[in-house]
């Protein structure tokens, strides 16, 4: 049993408080969660409670929600209420989710380097990169996407419509980036999302960049050993035989059970 | 044109001349040889190999290298690759020689037309060149000529990293030759050499960020700071000595400029010397995050080295394709996604907020404007003035009430009898204290007098006391009316105009 000193829990609290808000914290916060391996443990302890990882990068620390689906993380309604507007629907919000890691995808497909394989990512590339991996979907028959809908409760089949219905462009309208229904004004709320969060840089010409922050949390995070291993077992569990997995996943989490069910 | 953009094409002649250095290495890419096992030989490595060869006998003093060695250099270095026998290299030796230097004697040429000089021109270089002959074995030495020395050292880094300093010494040549416009161009080369040095430096903090994972990439960077940091120390002592010259040149011209032929180096010597200054400051900056660099962020890199990355990731193979070849349910995508957003944020409201303070307006008395007076246009002002107007007159009243027939009254006494006549609520409000600023500022205050405050503030309550002007003089005390305000105690005097 570790005995804590009531000022090393307060500037834990402190540090976390200041995560938990802002998500990033300056060289001071680093300072004091590399300085005291008490304040260090407690502020990663606190960090799991919310299932975040905390990491340091330079004269950086981040707050970064793990993998695993958490009620801790970000509501869906939040996110579509902040960034997809009144009328979206949770299929919506995976569209968002997916064009994300596309996204991410078309600036790391190498094995041979660390670092981004591209300076910017053209909004029109995104958007055929984004078709690319739909096609690919579509390739499985509708028998193995209804299965799948059934045992997990989830609709591939809609994400796949929605993309389908929207045209590329919408040609009668002026400004493309507004609230009309193609790809691209899709892809565009996603691009603010991102902007939003420091992830993405827009450089003009409708090209976009890396932020520092986003190159940090794929290199420090999905490049991780320890994290990377949790990537691949939340994707493993869902190839299990499906009558196993239902009952093995919720306890493999070992958060208390059904809390996924939450947020869906 | 404008000078500047007329002297882009200044030098063209030399640029050329440099880019054709490279033309054999690719001359020789185009090569196509295979080993005996059908792989492609790689030409242009074999043919930067050979430079690097040559170049390390002229530093060793060998001057004996010909073919023959050069081919058992080649053999030595790259056997392992390919499939080949020493003939072979001896072959291809021949062959990436004659490349550097053509058999039929004449020297490499290339010809261009210049842009600067608006004419057909020709430059010849030579890159390799005999160097002695040994009749008794009938083999011909080689070394490295003028323009292959430059080319072994076009594609070393250390070129640049000495380039700063390269523009001191020319700068301080070109002033000390008087050649004052083209050391205004040098300085201009500088500052983009400094702002090239900015960009790395931002560069390598963020590299630094993110992938230190290890005590040997740890080694690697500190190394690479220690010798920025003294690299940065040297050019800034040397722009220190370069300020005192030119500052030391532009005192001389200052003399000679009184005799008026001198007029021009005078004002180019000037600018030199602002700009100089400008370079300095921006390098010193540099020097400064340099440090920075090394305390800080270097340190804290150090602190997460326990940080295990792992050997190779390919973001599209493992997480996008997966994504959509298993198929992945479509919720675990949030999952997938996660590391990008951010946590949420609770947002709730509390019952305890009803006892929280609350700013209330009060609905009864309207006419008793409060708040400041913000910045407003010309109706709301004139409406304030309607209201400021009538509130003056009302505590006027008050004033006269409390005065009861009496010449002379102070502000406390006022209070008091507000509070005892049950009046309080006129204390809450902004206008009685404007009223006593008011007449505080603009004592001794009559009717007639009002055009000189111009605001009019005052005609209705004046109107009032006809025949008598208010004299104000302020008291010690302060007085705490109520939590929201304090004023200064005042004596308010009634007197016959």
């Amino acid at each position: 049993m570790v005995v804590y000193e009531h000022a090393q829990v307060m500037k834990a609290f402190e540090i976390y408080a200041l995560l938990a808000q802002n998500g990033v914290g300056g060289a001071e916060e680093v300072r004091e969660y590399l300085a005291d391996d008490h304040v260090r443990s407690l502020v990663d302890q606190f960090a799991r409670k919310v299932d975040c990882v905390v990491i340091t990068a330079g004269d950086k620390l981040f707050l970064i929600p793990e993998t695993k689906l958490s009620p801790f993380h970000v509501k869906n309604e939040t996110l579509k209420r902040t960034f997809l507007g009144a009328k979206a629907t949770n299929t919506d919000l995976y569209m968002m989710y997916f064009a994300i890691i596309v996204f991410f995808g078309e600036f790391y497909d190498s094995y041979t380097t660390m670092e981004a394989t591209r300076d910017f990512l053209h909004m029109a590339d995104w958007v055929s990169a984004i078709d690319k991996r739909i096609q690919a979907l579509k390739e499985h028959d509708g028998a193995t996407l209804r299965e799948a809908e059934q045992e997990y409760d989830t609709n591939w089949q809609a994400v796949i419509d929605k993309w389908e219905a929207m045209d590329d462009i919408k040609e009668t309208s002026k400004k493309q980036s507004g609230n009309t229904i193609s790809r691209f004004s899709f892809v565009d709320s996603v691009r603010r999302f991102l902007e939003a969060q420091e992830l993405a840089v827009n450089i003009g010409n409708n090209e976009l960049q890396l932020t520092e922050k986003a190159k940090t949390i794929v290199q420090r995070y999905y490049m991780d050993l320890e994290y990377n291993r949790d990537i691949l077992a939340f994707m493993y569990q869902y190839d299990q035989p499906s009558e196993e997995t239902a009952h093995t996943t919720p306890s493999t989490q070992g958060n208390g059970g059904e809390t996924n069910a939450g947020d869906l | 044109m404008d000078g500047r953009l007329a002297s882009i094409t200044a030098g063209y002649r030399e640029r050329i001349s440099r880019i054709a250095l490279f033309d054999p290495l690719f001359e020789l890419t185009r090569k196509t040889g295979t080993d005996a096992n059908g792989k492609s030989i790689d030409y242009f490595g074999l043919g930067l190999l050979t430079l690097l060869f040559f170049f390390e006998n002229m530093l060793m003093r060998n001057r004996r290298v010909g073919v023959k060695a050069l081919s058992e250099y080649l053999h030595a270095t790259t056997h392992d690759q390919y499939d080949l026998d020493l003939p072979a290299y001896e072959k291809i030796a021949r062959e990436i020689i004659t490349t550097f230097r053509p058999p039929h004697g004449k020297k490499r040429a290339r010809s261009f037309f210049n842009w600067g000089t608006k004419q057909e021109e020709h430059i010849q270089y030579a890159i390799l060149k005999a160097d002695q002959f040994d009749p008794a074995t009938n083999s011909q030495y080689y070394t490295l000529d003028e323009q292959g020395l430059e080319l072994v050292f076009a594609t070393k880094e250390y070129y640049s990293e000495f380039q700063l300093s390269i523009h001191q010494l020319v700068l301080r040549k070109q002033l000390e030759k008087g050649e004052f416009a083209n050391a205004l161009r040098q300085i201009d080369e500088m500052r983009v050499e400094v702002q090239n040095l900015h960009q790395r430096m931002v560069k390598m903090r963020h590299e630094i960020q993110r992938n230190i994972v290890s005590e040997e990439t740890y080694a690697r960077y500190k190394k690479i700071l220690e010798d920025v940091y003294l690299r940065l120390e040297r050019e800034h002592d040397e722009f220190n000595e370069l300020r005192s010259f030119v500052e030391a040149t532009r005192q001389r011209l200052h003399y000679e400029a009184a005799a008026d032929k001198e007029q021009r180096s005078y004002q180019y010597i000037v600018q030199i010397a602002r700009e100089l200054d400008e370079v300095h400051h921006e390098h010193r900056q540099l020097l400064q995050e340099s440090v920075e660099l090394k305390t800080t962020a270097l340190q804290a890199a150090q602190e997460s080295l326990y940080y295990v990355g792992i050997d190779s990731f390919n973001f599209s193979q493992e997480i996008v394709s997966r994504a959509v070849s298993s198929p992945l349910p479509v919720k675990a995508l949030k999952g997938l996604a996660a590391p990008f957003l951010f946590v949420h944020h609770e947002r709730t409201w509390s019952p305890w907020t009803v006892f929280a303070e609350q700013r209330l307006d009060d609905e009864q008395d309207e006419e008793m404007e409060t708040g400041f007076i913000d910045v407003q246009d010309g109706e709301e002002e004139e409406k304030h003035h309607v209201y400021q107007r009538e509130n003056f007159s009302k505590v006027m009243g008050i004033v006269l009430t409390a005065l009861d027939g009496q010449e002379e009254i102070t502000l406390k006494e006022v209070v008091d009898h507000l509070r005892q006549t049950d009046q309080e609520d006129v204390l809450q409000h902004r206008s009685f204290y404007d009223f006593w600023l008011y007449l505080h500022q603009y004592s001794p205050v009559s009717a007639k007098q009002e055009d000189d405050t111009g605001s009019g503030l005052m005609d209705k309550a004046l109107s009032l006391i006809p025949g008598k002007k208010i004299i104000v003089r302020e008291a010690a005390e302060v007085l705490h009316v109520v939590s929201r305000y304090t004023i200064q105690n005042m004596h308010f005097k009634l007197e016959d105009v």
